[in-house]
């Protein structure tokens, strides 16, 4: 006996379409299914007209639009100011993605890359770091990636990223991400004293200047 | 993009200026123009050493101040 048909149903045992197989049993089919949650369950029918259960069903999310998100890991002014004093800091690419109605998780093949590319000013032209592997999962619907910068300009960096699928389709940019690099450290401040002796109780004055 | 964050007042524990270690007297972030001033009612007799630090909006720090001594004495003395 061999298979002679796959049989595709909807999660809910609809039933989608007939595929046929390979002389080994693979098959292979481009299922649309629009976006948002979906899933898929099979069943195998041989040549003597015998049909399977259904297979486990499989869970996904077609045409997602999330975009990813960049923070600074080294920021070393006030939280959210992009400022740093390295000119090599490291940056976080996140994406989150919708989890799938009856999946535990998002499944890692979902974000095999995250492409990146910058610029030293507020114009011209980017420079492409291109796409970053080794992505690592922080939670069940996000992942990210920690990159460590070339050495930037001081002033403002710009970086975009995108996400890369499982079938290789990029998003669109995220926001363009700001980087203010400041590695000069501020003057010496002056200092100047009121008064070098004093009784208990009584007021001194210290005072100066000084620059960035 | 550079501008100043805050200037710190240091008393000096130690022969020589510690920012890690000696404690921090004193904090001003107005900072108009660069300039700065702290007023000290001095409570206690003996001979105490400042110092002041400027940290900017990135985070970096400048080397110490001179140093002033302010001498309190008793007013009986």
């Amino acid at each position: 006996m061999s298979l002679k048909t796959i049989k595709l149903y909807k999660g809910d045992g609809t039933f989608i379409v007939d595929v046929t197989p390979d002389g080994e049993g693979n098959f292979s089919h481009d299922l649309d299914q629009g976006a948002g949650n979906r899933n898929v369950k099979a069943k195998a029918l041989d040549d003597a007209g015998n049909l399977s259960g259904f297979s486990p069903t499989k869970n996904y999310y077609p045409g997602c639009s999330n975009v990813p998100v960049i923070s600074l890991e080294d920021e070393t002014g006030n939280e959210g100011s992009g400022q740093t004093n390295t000119n090599t800091p490291q940056i976080k690419i996140s994406i989150e993605l919708p989890l799938p109605t009856g999946a535990s998780e998002v499944h890692a093949d979902s974000v095999p890359a995250l492409y990146l590319e910058y610029r030293p000013a507020s114009t011209g032209d980017f420079t492409v770091v291109g796409d970053l592997t080794d992505i690592q999962r922080e939670s069940s619907t996000k992942f990210f990636k920690l990159f460590t910068c070339p050495e930037l300009s001081e002033g403002q960096n710009f970086f975009q990223a995108k996400w890369k699928d499982a079938a290789g389709g990029l998003s669109a940019f995220c926001s363009l991400f700001q980087v203010i690099v400041d590695t000069s450290v501020p003057d010496a401040p002056t200092i100047n004293l009121s008064d070098g002796i004093v009784y208990v109780g009584q007021t001194v004055t210290i005072s100066g200047t000084s620059s960035d | 993009m550079p501008g100043l964050q805050r200037i710190e007042l240091r008393r000096m524990t130690g022969e020589a200026p510690n920012i890690l270690t000696d404690p921090v007297y004193s904090v001003d972030f107005s900072l108009p123009e660069g300039s700065y001033s702290f007023n000290l009612t001095m409570n206690d007799t003996g001979t105490f050493k400042f110092y002041t630090i400027a940290y900017d909006v990135a985070g970096n720090v400048s080397s110490v101040s001179e140093i002033v001594i302010v001498k309190v004495e008793s007013s009986s003395e």
